[in-house]
């Protein structure tokens, strides 16, 4: 919110501004272009030159409509933000211009790639996953089907329903060109396992109109990969992604900041970020049923309700939102987890596939130039119950075998029962970019050797696929596993958070 | 059990035998001190079974006897005691202590001794001697360097070897090393050499800097345990612990011999520009940069989280431009046990072993040191 009042602080900014050159035509940009420099130096091509120029006066066009909502804005954030525009998220530059923010959301996306891939399978309830559904098309949740469904409550509501493992691997791909598409909008863009956050804020003279903008983003989007992505374009990041939901699939919508309230004010209280199934279920019972309805609740009391957390409720249900977008270089961890296809407790397989799994996330380390710290095992239990534990290297580490070594000790330590696993997974984390490696004194010839040996691993597998080199331990799984170009092909699989 | 004690002379007993007891431990017995009294006064030990610390003070029994109390507990409580002579004897299942003013008293929960592991007994076995001040200083030049993780626990302790003409202590965690040396006659560590414990050795400085008698390095023959004996004023003073088995990786031919390029600065200098400039530095990897230029020579670091620090220091440097990347707290506590104004640094390739050595004879003229040190793999570093 804190947007709208830095409205009230740039109109006598502007006027400031009268008497410089130009200001006359550009009285109205001229805030704008401020800001547009003190965000640094990525926007000064848009400020500067004379096709930025013609750019920069289309934005004053497109934008003339909005000094007229001025008074409006200003007045009701007089009212309900009496904090002025000091909350302004970290100086992320919002200080002379509404902010922004586009949300971009893959349809149904595992589940649109395979009718993508197979072009036998568009336009039948296609379902992604193993034990539960991971995600369904669009014509699957016609029937009521939605992720997180057992399969087989899923078969009986829709016995036609085509059941696919999934292909990890695959779907990052094409999640990486569609974020790599969406980079073209905005240098900072966050991204998730399906969506992304584009922080728009600052790009007006570059992009002009910003409808236009996320149109032709998903046109590419739909020429380049045949996936529809449905975009919401918000003053911040709860209603950009909140507007984009009201649209999907294959939807396009943008809440300008004056119409935040009246949107959010009577939408059902499931809807406000943050508010899950439990606390939904408290709200419901404390008669909220909607996001305006929880206004009525002073912040201390939604932080005895539901903890720090509830601060963040009381300014959400207010449609304010100050988290910044973030393009997040370094996960904060790297895991690859699996349910074997039949419980076991056969040392081979369950090492086996720690291998396995373990080459994998250490591949998608080292893709990211980024070395690990930690490594954590987890185990499921058939009988349900499980176990974790980590340990921390004192030098981080992206090659196989010095995390294999702490991976395997781990397993030693966890696996003290006696019932077969059904699930097993390694999680790397406490990632150092460009982290130099620290030469040994006495085993460095074996170290260089370990690390070249890698990256001649990697360049096969670039090539040729994951799967086409297998190392010893994970040979164990070609038995009873099928197996591809992209590697072994797992019951159910995650990807990088 | 029955005697008379100063109280000085129990606290500093007790104090000296809880440095080698456990906060936690498994055995119960192992949070205790055993007190054994005989004809030659109060013994005082701790133990937690790998390292152990033996005090004998001088007291006036009047009945022998031994029981064990709780190590941390008793020592808190002896030490607020007024000063002047104290009265130990068994009271039941209870040690009693009196006040010398006769005011007070307090009682401890006492446990039987027997179960108590006894102290190795060293006696007959091999024996070197070095001076208490010469033996804590070759300790703290050394001992640093060890490593502390579990993976190689050769590294975890502090090789000491020698030969007719000199004694050397060193220690490595494979990322850095740190050698002393001093001169003389130690023929009888020739066989070999042991690895001692860097915790025993550091208990051991705690001493070792107050002994008024040399102090005796006691070997078993076995090659299992080692001793260091001394008496501090009137008080003997004993650790023991359990050596490190193992071979020592040969050391020697990874110090490099034939290191052409030379950088020698003021010692305060680096480490006052390594200081600030690792601040900016990943706090986990302390990863910083040295930039040898051509009669210039900067200290640089930058991360994402904590920016960037850049200082240059006075040096004097024959060879060519080089970038070179070092953990700084390797290079700080390197250059912190070397005792001269000058330190040199002979380094060869942004990838090989650098040695780093004080400029000028040390006070000891008969001792030397040698520290090694690995850089860190820089991506734009070349071999």
């Amino acid at each position: 919110m804190h947007s709208q009042s830095s409205h009230s602080v740039a109109a006598p900014g502007g006027a400031q501004d009268a008497p410089r050159p130009s200001a006359t035509i550009q009285a109205p940009v001229t805030p704008r272009r401020g800001a547009a420099i003190e965000r640094g130096d990525r926007n000064q091509n848009a400020g500067v030159g004379a096709p930025g120029a013609g750019i920069a006066g289309m934005a004053g066009s497109a934008s003339a409509a909005r000094p007229q909502d001025l008074p409006a804005d200003a007045r009701t954030s007089g009212e309900d933000d009496p904090s002025g525009s000091g909350s302004g998220s970290g100086g992320s530059g919002g200080e002379h211009e509404p902010r922004t923010v586009l949300h971009a959301d893959i349809d149904a996306f595992f589940a649109s790639i395979e009718q993508q891939r197979d072009p036998r399978l568009r336009g039948k309830p296609v379902i992604v996953g193993a034990g539960v559904i991971a995600s369904c098309s669009y014509e699957a949740r016609a029937f009521g089907l939605k992720a997180g469904m057992a399969l087989s409550e899923a078969r009986r509501l829709c016995p036609d329903a085509v059941v696919l493992a999934g292909h990890a691997q695959v779907y990052r791909c094409f999640a990486e060109r569609i974020f790599d598409l969406c980079r073209t909008l905005s240098p900072d863009v966050e991204t998730y396992l399906d969506e992304a956050y584009l922080e728009l804020t600052g790009t007006e003279r570059v992009h002009g109109d910003f409808v236009r903008a996320a149109e032709a983003l998903r046109e590419a989007v739909a020429r380049e990969t045949g996936i529809t992505v449905t975009c919401g374009i918000g003053p911040n990041r709860m209603l950009a992604k909140l507007v984009g939901k009201t649209v999907k699939p294959d939807g396009l919508a943008r809440l300008h900041a004056h119409e935040a309230d009246a949107f959010i004010v009577d939408r059902p209280i499931e809807q406000l970020a943050g508010v899950g199934h439990a606390h939904a279920r408290t709200l419901r019972s404390m008669n909220v049923r909607t996001i305006g309805e929880l206004r009525a609740f002073p912040s201390p009391a939604l932080e005895a309700l539901f903890g720090a957390p509830g601060r963040l409720l009381y300014e959400r249900c207010r449609g304010r939102d100050t988290a910044p977008v973030v393009a997040r270089e370094i996960p904060v961890t790297i895991s690859r987890e699996t349910s074997f296809h039949r419980d076991t407790a056969e040392p081979a397989q369950v090492e086996g596939m720690l291998e396995y799994l373990v080459g994998r996330a250490c591949r998608a380390t080292r893709e990211l130039g980024l070395t690990a710290r930690t490594v954590s095992v987890r185990l499921r239990y058939s009988d349900g119950e499980s176990a974790e534990q980590s340990r921390t290297l004192r030098a981080p580490s992206a090659v196989d075998p010095v995390l294999m070594a702490l991976a395997l000790e781990l397993l030693g330590r966890l696996f003290t029962r006696r019932v077969s696993l059904h699930a097993i997974g390694v999680t790397l984390s406490g990632f150092v970019r460009d982290a130099a490696e620290q030469g040994a004194l006495f085993d460095e010839p074996e170290a260089g050797r370990r690390a070249a040996l890698c990256a001649a691993l990697d360049d096969v597998r670039d090539s040729y696929g994951h799967g086409a080199v297998v190392s010893g331990r994970a040979l164990h799984l070609a038995d009873g596993l099928e197996h591809d170009r992209y590697g072994f092909v797992l019951r159910t699989s995650s990807l990088t958070k | 059990m029955d005697l008379t004690i100063q109280q000085g002379d129990l606290a500093f007993a007790v104090g000296r035998a809880l440095g080698s007891v456990q906060q936690k431990s498994t055995q119960p017995l192992l949070s205790c001190v055993l007190l054994e009294a005989d004809s030659k006064g109060l013994r005082v030990t701790g133990t937690d079974l790998d390292e152990g610390t033996s005090v004998l003070v001088p007291c006036t029994v009047r009945t022998p006897g031994k029981c064990c109390v709780l190590a941390r507990h008793f020592h808190d409580v002896v030490r607020k005691m007024p000063k002047g002579a104290l009265t130990l004897a068994m009271s039941g299942s209870q040690c009693e202590v009196r006040y010398a003013d006769g005011k007070g008293w307090s009682r401890f929960p006492a446990q039987p001794a027997d179960e108590f592991p006894r102290v190795p007994d060293l006696k007959g076995d091999m024996r070197v001697t070095l001076e208490g001040e010469v033996l804590a200083r070759m300790i703290e030049r050394s001992a640093y360097a060890a490593s502390t993780e579990p993976a190689r626990p050769q590294l975890n302790g502090v090789y000491v070897h020698g030969n007719d003409k000199f004694i050397a202590f060193v220690a490595t965690d494979g990322h850095r090393l740190a050698r002393t040396s001093r001169k003389g006659a130690f023929g009888e560590l020739s066989k070999d050499g042991i690895i001692v414990p860097s915790r025993v050795l550091n208990s051991v400085a705690k001493f070792a800097n107050e002994a008024t008698s040399p102090v005796e390095m006691r070997i078993a023959d076995a090659r299992n345990h080692i001793g260091f004996a001394t008496q501090v004023g009137e008080y003997q003073v004993q650790v023991y612990g359990r050596l490190i088995e193992g071979q020592y990786p040969n050391y020697e031919q990874v110090i490099p011999k034939d290191n052409p390029r030379e950088l020698v600065m003021a010692r305060t200098d680096v480490i006052e520009a390594v200081d600030i400039v690792a601040s900016h530095a990943d706090s986990n990897t302390q990863q910083i940069r040295f930039s040898l230029r051509d009669g210039k020579f900067s200290v640089s670091s930058a991360t994402a989280d904590f920016g960037a620090g850049e200082q240059s220091v006075e040096a004097e440097y024959k060879g060519e431009n080089m970038e070179i990347g070092y953990n700084a707290k390797y290079l700080l506590q390197i250059l912190r046990s070397i005792p001269t104004e000058s330190v040199t640094f002979r380094l060869k390739t942004a990838l090989s072993a650098g040695v780093i050595e004080p400029v000028g004879a040390l006070a000891q003229t008969d001792e030397d040191m040698l520290c090694l040190i690995m850089p860190l793999r820089l991506p734009d570093a070349a071999g």
